[in-house]
């Protein structure tokens, strides 16, 4: 893939997940840092599936980056951390993946149905893994004094 | 305020952020801040991702009281889980009496959505998005994007007044899309079935239930994972169906067999 239809698919998902903020009822003045933050998602795996050519490795890694950026942008905005991760992790969750998996039992293409399911299944347990990996970093990292939600007691 | 009163806030403000999408985590440790600092008694709440159930000692120490709360499984609003999260925050800081804090409570409970019309707008764009990332072309994008739009107008303009299940809402909306796209497709824009469909889709698929039911398996909350993913398996379910039906019905079309 060259540089050029990387950076369009970048661009394409920092609209794309900006549009889904959208629906996901986000306050305006936070969109812009959701569609960031899928950027910011969507260009580590483009890379790392680039030079790894592990499409798993490549989603930890993005899950990684992306969860750590939604923290940073917790600490920025005063919001909620959820309310960027939900958003960024959109255009790594498998969605297709799913879909396809029962479309092709309905058809009963079993075996396709079966690998699509794993990989669906080994996709979404890497992104898991890579939001708890960045939420088990100390929130030191962050710029909070103490844990956020018993700040303030 | 009553200790009801106060039980019933504390409760509010828990159903609240599980309701519209929050940790279940995020909203255990909130009810609990919340009831320390407004002095209910040895408080303990247990929430899943459809339900709270929560107890609390009287004031003068001789009676229990608990409630079990219904939550509904709702579509994820950011904005009141952060409007909640603000809400708990100002009342451990002490900004905030009982009163204003429940005031504030309903307030957000009951805050508008973004605009039906900004949805369905946002969703059009967002397939176009989408489709692009699973390698369509520029006519793909374009066709992702009307049918996309298409089944979410459905979803946000039709489906609340006429059809009132979920399961007949998502079909329906499936086949919306999938048939727009054949409809696009036999008008002569776009290339691959396959890609504008998946696109047009993808607002109403289970990925983000998926893996935050994933997300709460690792985090040993075994019981919210599994009403999740049985959800995403049930939404995943009555999307092929409805594309498997709409496909089944252009095919007939072109044949024939109806017109």
């Amino acid at each position: 893939m060259t540089v050029r239809m990387g950076a369009f698919q970048v661009a394409a998902a920092v609209i794309g997940t900006a549009a889904f903020a959208v629906l996901f009822d986000v306050p305006p003045k936070r969109i812009l840092f959701c569609g960031l933050t899928g950027g910011v998602g969507w260009l580590i795996y483009l890379v790392a599936r680039h030079y790894l050519q592990s499409a798993y490795t490549a989603t930890l890694l993005a899950a990684i980056g992306l969860a750590v950026c939604s923290r940073a942008l917790a600490t920025l905005c005063k919001a909620p951390s959820i309310v960027f991760l939900i958003c960024g992790i959109f255009t790594l969750v498998p969605g297709a993946g799913i879909y396809y998996t029962a479309y092709y039992m309905l058809l009963g293409k079993n075996a396709q149905s079966v690998a699509n399911g794993l990989d669906t299944l080994k996709i979404t347990l890497m992104i898991a893994l890579g939001i708890i990996i960045a939420y088990s970093l100390p929130h030191s990292l962050f710029g909070w004094k103490k844990s956020p939600r018993t700040s303030g007691k | 305020m009553t200790e009801k009163e106060l039980f019933d806030l504390v409760i509010l403000i828990g159903e609240g952020i599980v309701e519209n999408g929050g940790e279940i985590s995020r909203a255990t440790e909130t009810m609990e801040i919340v009831a320390a600092h407004y002095g209910i008694r040895d408080f303990k709440a247990f929430a899943i991702a459809n339900g709270i159930f929560a107890s609390a000692l009287s004031a003068d120490g001789t009676n229990y009281s608990c409630k079990i709360t219904c939550v509904s499984l709702s579509p994820i609003r950011l904005s009141r889980v952060e409007a909640l999260n603000g809400l708990s925050r100002s009342v451990a800081d002490d900004r905030c009496t009982p009163e204003e804090a429940r005031e504030q409570a309903v307030r957000i409970c009951g805050m508008d959505s973004a605009g039906k019309w900004k949805s369905i707008l946002a969703a059009g764009v967002g397939s176009a998005c989408f489709c692009y990332l699973f390698a369509g072309g520029a006519a793909d994008c374009a066709a992702a994007f009307f049918s996309g739009s298409a089944a979410y107008a459905f979803i946000k303009l039709v489906a609340p007044r006429f059809v009132p299940s979920n399961l007949s809402m998502q079909i329906i909306g499936a086949m919306i899309a999938a048939f727009m796209s054949c409809l696009l497709l036999g008008l002569g824009l776009g290339n691959s079935l396959n890609r504008v469909i998946i696109g047009s889709i993808f607002p109403m698929t289970p990925g983000v239930s998926l893996t935050n039911s994933i997300r709460n398996f690792l985090e040993n909350d075994y019981l919210t994972g599994l009403i999740r993913l049985v959800d995403a398996l049930v939404t995943a379910g009555c999307l092929a169906c409805g594309v498997g039906l709409a496909m089944q019905l252009w095919n007939l079309i072109i044949q024939g067999a109806i017109l």
